[in-house]
């Protein structure tokens, strides 16, 4: 079953997480919008009837300090105290009063509401003990707004002290027409859908600007005039507003989720799944054998980073376990082929022993009979001689005459019977060639316990020559019939050596040539000084020997021939010979044409490095 | 308003025992004068009436007195609402009016219709005490402009040789009255003022400097002021900030000595003024006092702590001519009795005003028939002083009123 994948995966839960975000954060944005919209709209109402009454106010402030100006004109102060001779002067003094351009009704009283004089006569106003200008005048107070209402038109009464010396000794009542604030909907028209109706109590006493469909209503009031400001709101254009603006919302947040799940994939694929893959791909390389270099530690993420680093400190303990059972198999197969070579020397040198021991008895066995033959076989020969000595003797007397011829004839014709000329003439023959056997017999006794060094199982200065021939005087009886022995034997300085192990490793080779020549051929031995060391070549003309079985020739066991023909051991105790000799042992082989064995032993001893006086001399060369 | 009435009344019963013990009704002493912006003013007044009843046990014909202090500020219409609250009284006998000419000139013709019997010890405006409509109720002990502007021309003129006077007058009744009598002053003696300036109340600095300047470039020697104190110390400073070569003497009409002016105005300052003012022919503080003064002076000093000495009596004029205003009333009252209708016992003491035969020894002089019935032809019939008793004064150096000796 194939799992899913990580990038994918990583994807999928992204794209998940962001359109439920998304839709959450839409829902909560839109509705956030909505009420922040809905606050703004009414901080705005507030802000902008704020303002509109702001204006009112400021409207009339602004009238108020011009005519506060008026009121502290000299004039006007000493018109409340002294009304009746000021009168004149107080009249010529108002009638050209503006405020901003404006020529309202302002009238000056006295401190019971007596006009003093208006710059207006219509319409007429009485102020006589109005309680809310007495009560004013009497509290000192700075400034009084008020409605009034003459003829149904309304105004702001603005009402101001008139004082003198701090204390309020008359006031000043300004009339401003309400309607006069939006002269030519000057004011109106920058409300933006926002209309404006004045309260008092039931009574509407201005309106101002109109909106077509009301959604909404508010209401200010302006406690210290007894005003109430009824706003009516339009809210239509504010609600497509906003829901254009939740669309974009909804649009902009799905778009950037597509962009964030964009970016996550490439993301998770680039900076998770990449160095996943490259851990599973390097875990592989390594698991083939593909590569064993450590991973990139340097990876973007702490984790993969952690992971690169600890598979590298695991591979890191495999090598060194892998290369400690490789040590350890090595030494085990060392061990087993010292046991193995240990085990076929043992067996050599037992066998050795036992040739050695049986040739010893045999030689010594063979020594006594053929002491006695050879010793028995020289009287023979003198018997021999004192026979025919004799017989010669017979004849010359049977030759005499005095010998009857009957006699003469029996002794002659019974000498013919026996061939008894030939006998005499053959037997010395015969005792020659009997004591050359046992001499011979004798030889190769003596050359079989010379072989065996059942004498000197010791090291000692010997030259390799007398070992050689000694060899080849065992083997003859193998190579004799279908081998020519080629020899070329230079004169070699004596080395220290065990001449018969020595012997055994040259017997060794000049069999294994003889076996690998199946008909006819030659065996070419030589020995020869190069430099420090002597060189002993055995090559033949064989079958050769395969390249693949060059590398495990020295091998214990290792063997080509025949079962029942060859141990293996042969070349294995050779090597080991020739090693614990300090030299080596090497094949060139070319198969189907034969191969050559070279022992290569260092010259020691007191020869070493000294050039033999003969060593130019010709060697010594034979065939046979 | 009304809480400090009541104040004034309570007041006015824990300071009269007889009143507490509610032995008869009170009669009840009106004291319409300007306790705001000429505070000295009112107050003097007020000590001078309550020093001479105090001479009397406070007993008005055998009725514990009270005094009932309004302030009219000033203003007209004040003063007007002081008058009613009067009428409206059924134990108020007398009204005692003090600095300022205008509510008085203003409301002339209600008081003498309504009858109030009002006392003048400080304004000096010529038609107070002359109504030719009618009744005249209206009383004064103090400097009349008919003849304060002939006594000030003529020291500054006669006695000092001024010969260009410029006039410098509150455009208010008193203002106007000063102008006719200072003009007809200085016509007797041939000469035009070389300039006439009319300034309101509240008159600021820098339209007082130009005034001043317009005053020196038009060649004026000296400067005859009519003004209060407010606009009175507006005048001096403006004059004390103008370059030595623009200042000018000051002779003027005694308003400024209703307020605080030599307070605002300092001796230092003083010493870069020449400012003289008419007063009323006493002093405390001239070096003979004749035992009466003396008494007065030591009673006034029992009575008020801050009182010490002579020199601490502020705005003296108010004092002194209400306690001779006082002694007056006393007078008349103790010549007619009181009957204990008050709206009966004003026309009764008016006319006993009137004929007062008994000397009363007061502290300007010993008067002797100091009223008599007004008519056209006498016209200083409700006039208890005459031109003999003005002087021109200074201030000296403890700010106390020093009369210029001659």
């Amino acid at each position: 079953m194939s799992k899913p994948k990580i990038a994918s995966g990583i994807a999928r839960v992204t794209a998940f997480s962001i359109v439920l975000l998304g839709v959450l954060v839409t829902l909560l944005v839109s509705m956030r919008v909505s009420d922040a919209m809905q606050e703004a709209e009414q901080q705005r109402l507030e802000t902008q009837t704020a303002i509109i009454v702001g204006e009112f106010r400021q409207y009339l402030q602004d009238r108020s300090l011009i005519l506060q100006d008026h009121t502290r004109f000299a004039v006007m102060r000493q018109g409340v105290m002294q009304p009746l001779q000021m009168e004149g002067y107080v009249s010529d003094f108002m009638a050209d009063l503006t405020v901003l351009g404006e020529s309202y009704r302002e009238t000056l009283v006295d401190l019971d509401g007596n006009t003093i004089y208006s710059t207006h006569s219509e319409p007429a106003a009485d102020y006589r003990y109005q309680p809310w200008l007495i009560d004013f005048i009497d509290q000192n107070r700075s400034q009084l707004i008020r409605l009034s209402q003459y003829d149904e038109r309304f105004f702001w009464q603005v009402v101001l002290p008139i004082r003198y010396l701090g204390s309020t000794e008359g006031a000043l009542i300004t009339e401003i027409p309400v309607q006069a604030i939006n002269e030519q909907g000057k004011l109106s028209d920058s409300w933006q859908g926002i209309s404006l109706v004045l309260r008092a109590g039931e009574q509407v006493v201005a309106e101002f600007g109109q909106v077509s469909a009301a959604t909404r209503k508010l209401s200010l009031p302006w406690d210290d005039v007894g005003l109430v400001f009824e706003f009516s709101i339009d809210e239509s254009e504010l609600l497509k507003a906003r829901r254009g603006l939740i669309y974009e919302l909804v649009v902009l947040i799905a778009l950037v989720s597509l962009v964030i799940v964009f970016i996550a994939f490439y993301w998770g694929k680039r900076s998770l799944v990449k160095p996943i893959q490259y851990l599973k791909q390097a875990t592989e390389d390594m698991a083939d054998g593909r590569s064993e270099q450590p991973l990139k530690e340097d990876l973007i993420w702490q984790e993969t980073s952690l992971v690169a680093k600890g598979f590298n400190q695991m591979l890191q303990t495999i090598q060194q376990r892998e290369q400690q059972l490789r040590n350890s198999n090595r030494e085990l197969a060392q061990t087993n082929d010292e046991l193995k070579h240990s085990q076929a020397q043992l067996v050599q040198s037992e066998k050795m022993a036992g040739l050695g021991t049986m040739a010893a008895g045999v030689a010594h066995e063979i020594n006594n009979p053929v002491g006695f033959v050879k010793s028995n076989l020289s009287t023979m020969n003198d018997y021999t001689t004192a026979i025919s000595q004799y017989l010669g003797e017979v004849n010359t007397v049977l030759q005499q005459d005095a010998i009857p011829d009957s006699i003469r004839e029996q002794l002659k014709s019974q000498a013919e019977t026996l061939d008894i000329d030939f006998l005499t003439a053959d037997m010395e023959p015969l005792i020659n060639e009997s004591q050359e056997g046992v001499n011979r017999v004798a030889d190769i006794v003596a050359s079989l316990k010379s072989f065996a060094r059942l004498d000197s199982a010791e090291m000692e200065m010997t030259d390799i020559t007398d070992g050689i021939r000694e060899t080849l005087k065992v083997v003859w009886n193998e190579l004799k019939y279908h081998c020519t022995l080629h020899e070329e034997y230079a004169t070699l300085p004596p080395i220290r050596c065990n001449l018969g192990q020595l012997n055994q490793v040259i017997m060794n080779l000049l069999l294994n040539a003889a076996q690998a020549i199946e008909d006819k051929g030659d065996i070419y031995l030589s020995t020869a000084v190069v430099a420090d060391e002597i060189q002993i070549r055995v090559r033949d003309t064989g079958c050769g020997i395969p390249a693949e079985a060059v590398g495990r020739l020295f091998t214990p066991f290792y063997t080509t021939k025949p079962v029942g023909k060859g141990t293996g051991l042969g070349l294995s105790i050779s090597h080991g010979i020739v090693e614990k000799h300090g030299g080596s042992i090497n094949v060139e082989s070319e198969p189907g044409k034969g191969a050559c064995f070279i022992i290569r032993l260092p010259i020691t001893g007191e020869h070493a490095g000294v050039k033999l006086d003969d060593a130019d001399t010709e060697p010594t060369v034979m065939v046979r | 308003m009304k809480k400090l009435l009541i104040t004034l009344l309570l007041s006015c019963f824990i300071w009269n025992p007889a009143a507490l013990a509610g032995e008869r009704p009170a009669v009840h002493i009106y004291l319409d004068a300007d306790r705001s912006n000429a505070v000295e003013s009112g107050e003097s007044i007020e000590r001078g009436i309550r020093v001479a009843l105090a001479e009397e046990g406070n007993q008005l014909g055998g009725y514990p007195v009270e005094l009932i202090i309004a302030d009219h500020r000033g203003s007209t219409p004040r003063s007007l609402r002081n008058l009613k609250s009067y009428l409206a009284d059924e134990r108020a006998l007398a009204l005692f009016t003090g600095m300022h000419s205008p509510p008085l000139l203003a409301n002339l013709a209600f008081i003498n219709q309504q009858k109030i019997l009002t006392l003048d010890p400080w304004a000096a405006a010529g038609p107070i005490t002359r109504y030719p409509d009618g009744e005249n109720w209206v009383f004064r002990l103090s400097v009349d402009d008919t003849k304060a502007g002939e006594v000030i021309t003529q020291h500054a003129v006669d006695v000092e040789g001024f010969s260009k006077p410029y006039l410098l007058l509150e455009e208010t009744g008193w203002g106007r009255s000063n102008e006719r009598t200072m003009t007809a002053a200085l016509r007797k003696r041939g000469i035009e003022a070389v300039g006439l300036e009319w300034f309101n109340w509240s008159l600021g600095e820098n339209a007082a400097k130009s005034i001043l300047r317009r005053a020196r470039d038009s060649g004026a020697d000296v400067i005859f002021m009519v003004a209060n104190a407010p606009e009175g110390k507006t005048i001096a400073r403006a004059m004390l900030s103008l370059d030595l070569n623009y200042r000018m003497p000051i002779r003027s009409h005694w308003g400024i000595t209703g307020g605080d002016f030599a307070l605002e105005i300092g001796p230092e300052q003083r010493q870069n003024l020449d400012l003289k003012f008419i007063q009323t022919r006493f002093s405390f503080l001239n070096s003979t006092q004749s035992s009466h003064a003396q008494s007065v002076l030591q009673r006034t000093k029992n009575m008020y702590e801050d009182v010490n000495s002579a020199s601490d009596i502020s705005a003296p004029a108010g004092f002194i001519h209400a306690y001779d205003m006082t002694r007056l009333l006393i007078q008349a009252v103790k010549d007619v009795g009181l009957s204990g209708n008050a709206r009966a016992d004003r026309a009764v003491v008016r006319n006993a005003m009137e004929v007062i035969n008994t000397p009363v020894v007061g502290l300007i002089k010993r008067y002797e028939k100091p009223f008599a019935a007004f008519s056209a032809a006498t016209p200083d019939a409700h006039e208890a002083l005459g031109s003999e008793d003005m002087v021109m004064a200074v201030y000296g150096e403890n700010n106390e009123i020093l009369l210029v000796q001659e």
